[in-house]
């Protein structure tokens, strides 16, 4: 009963984001991508509570989180006045691709949890410090500063962007103690709720019949990744889920509006609280955007303000907490910012190499790179994913060449969880191509 | 509108479905070539089947709590600096009302703060001979000690 309660805080979360998602701007969306977008919506606004509670020194509970929460869910839609009720998307009528993708997508899901409840995808990183920082804010009722100053936690990173030991904090205050098999269930859940949601944002920019069909390509390629790099109870499925989604809402023809730019950034800031390599994805993402949507600088100022004020306000927030308590200042141990060892820079290329082979047979990286060859033109909000891509495998390298020591074990355990959005955007290009976009679709649904 | 098969539109969406059936289909293989034997027992620890040597330390703890009590302060012994380092790392969350102090922290030998412990959880070792320590309870791959008063 103890895992149920603890899970029941993930589900819970729609609810939290619902304040901003019932907003009739958002009525184009589908309603189980709404969900899953007020469920993404609701997590950024959970951690961005606890995170001020903690900095105003404000003991948690579920039901001040709760309702601060949903008090910033409830205060954003001032930033959606005198957006307009949007139509509900046409309905469709589900054509045999369409049942097929789904079903692909379920296979993935069920295998990924089949693989996760066998102990066969738990990463290391729960044991390590996720579980253990988790259960001390949660016993803390707060950011237990008294921890994370203790140098034998040194390695429990406390600088680390603080959304998932906040949600994993949050789940175990709820259901009164930690369930380790339930945080790593996060994988299989973070991963159906793509399967779920992904489709009907896609939709959008492209035919049912294309989004199913590349929603069920990036379920399974994460499915296959998270499974063979053991991802199950870490930061990375949360920010996969976050970036994907993300993403899918920029390429839509109506990304410019308000409420989409402020549910992307709402997203963002999810990514950027849950993993350092986020903020680097968010700021590559949100650049290209403004670049290949134009229009006047006015405009272009107030799309970057909505992209990019929740993912300032989050880390600002952690920052404040982090210096007022004399804690950190920055993200540290990667070395200075220049300090680089250029001459690793061969070694680093083949280890990285290595291990993308080696996880699943290179196979989910392997694969959308060749759908996305195989799928001819690209339309140009293609530039959108694939700078993005390129933008974060440059950080990620870059960040491997600030390793003194020979960085082979670091790539061998870290690059195959953290290339993973790479074939990622890859797919979200091959929604971008021509053939996607032209793709038939299927008659209306019959009455 | 019924797309032909020979359209090229809607031969990339079955390209895209078939690319993304192999790929689920990847790990339900790799998984069924495991013996099944192995397939059917159920796990443990969360790490059964991803790290064994981790999933045995797991299991070594979780044999260890019966024998002290909760609020208690504790280090963990290991025969090489990694292995003790993850045990201390897996004791902060397998053991959190209690207080794990180490006896090595990334391969530097910090006996001082361990001998400071109410308990000493030996993993297939025997703690060191000066340590004043009485024995607890043999446990699977190690032992349990208690830190006995100075006279």
């Amino acid at each position: 009963m103890t895992g149920v309660t603890w899970l029941a805080a993930f589900v819970f979360l729609p609810a939290v984001g619902a304040p901003l998602l019932a907003h009739p701007a958002f009525d184009r969306f589908p309603l189980a991508s709404r969900v899953v977008l007020a469920a993404g919506a609701g997590a950024a606004f959970v951690s961005f509570a606890m995170t001020l509670l903690a900095l105003a020194d404000v003991r948690w509970g579920v039901a001040i989180v709760t309702t601060v929460a949903a008090l910033l869910a409830w205060g954003s839609r001032a930033f959606l006045r005198g957006e307009a009720q949007t139509a509900p998307p046409e309905p469709v009528r589900q054509d045999m691709a369409q049942r097929f993708a789904a079903a692909v997508a379920s296979i993935a899901v069920l295998a990924a949890l089949a693989a996760t409840l066998g102990g066969a995808a738990t990463s290391v990183d729960l044991v390590f410090f996720w579980g253990a920082k988790a259960q001390q804010f949660a016993a803390a009722r707060g950011v237990d500063t008294e921890f994370l100053r203790d140098a034998a936690n040194q390695y429990m990173h406390p600088y680390y962007p603080p959304l998932v030991a906040n949600l994993f904090a949050f789940a175990t205050m709820a259901a009164g103690r930690f369930v380790w098999t339930c945080a790593a269930l996060t994988f299989p859940l973070g991963l159906g709720a793509l399967a779920v949601g992904l489709p009907g944002v896609l939709r959008g920019m492209v035919p049912a019949r294309a989004a199913a069909a590349t929603s069920a390509l990036i379920v399974a390629t994460l499915a296959c990744i998270g499974s063979q790099a053991d991802v199950a109870g870490n930061a990375d499925m949360p920010l996969l889920l976050f970036e994907t989604l993300a993403m899918a809402l920029l390429l839509r023809p109506d990304s410019g509006n308000a409420s989409g730019d402020l549910l992307a950034g709402i997203l963002f800031a999810a990514a950027a609280s849950a993993k350092v390599e986020g903020l680097p994805f968010v700021l590559a993402a949100t650049a290209l955007a403004l670049v290949l949507r134009g229009g006047p600088p006015a405009e272009r100022g107030k799309a970057a303000l909505r992209l990019l004020a929740p993912t300032a306000l989050s880390l600002c927030a952690w920052f404040a907490f982090g210096a007022s308590r004399q804690l950190f200042y920055e993200y540290s141990e990667y070395g200075r910012f220049f300090d680089i060892h250029a001459e690793h820079g061969p070694r680093i290329a083949a280890e990285i190499l290595r291990a993308l082979a080696s996880t699943g047979r290179g196979l989910p990286y392997l694969i959308p790179l060749l759908c996305l060859i195989g799928a001819g033109r690209l339309g140009r909000m293609a530039a959108l994913p694939l700078g993005t891509a390129a933008a974060l495998a440059g950080f990620l390298v870059f960040t491997y060449l600030h390793l003194a020591d020979d960085p082979a074990q670091w790539i061998s355990w870290s690059a195959a969880r953290i290339f993973a959005p790479i074939p990622v955007l890859f797919t979200l290009a091959v929604a971008c191509s021509r053939r996607a976009r032209a793709a038939p679709e299927p008659g209306p649904r019959e009455a | 509108m019924i797309p032909s098969a020979r359209d090229p539109r809607s031969r990339s969406v079955r390209l895209w479905l078939a690319a993304a059936f192999a790929l689920c289909c990847f790990p339900i293989v790799a998984r069924t070539a495991h013996p099944l034997g192995e397939q059917l027992f159920l796990p443990v620890t969360p790490l059964d089947r991803t790290d064994g040597n981790r999933a045995r330390q797991w299991v070594f703890l979780e044999s260890c709590r019966p024998y002290f009590p909760s609020a208690s302060s504790l280090t963990v012994l290991a025969q090489d600096p990694d292995t003790a380092m993850s045990l201390y790392m897996m004791s902060i969350g397998a053991f959190p009302y209690s207080l794990p102090l180490p006896s090595s922290y990334y391969g530097l030998l910090t006996p001082e703060e361990g001998r400071k412990a109410e308990f000493v959880l030996a993993y297939r070792r025997p703690p060191p001979a000066d340590w004043p320590l009485r024995l607890v309870a043999n446990v699977e791959d190690g032992a349990i000690y208690a830190r006995v008063a100075a006279p």
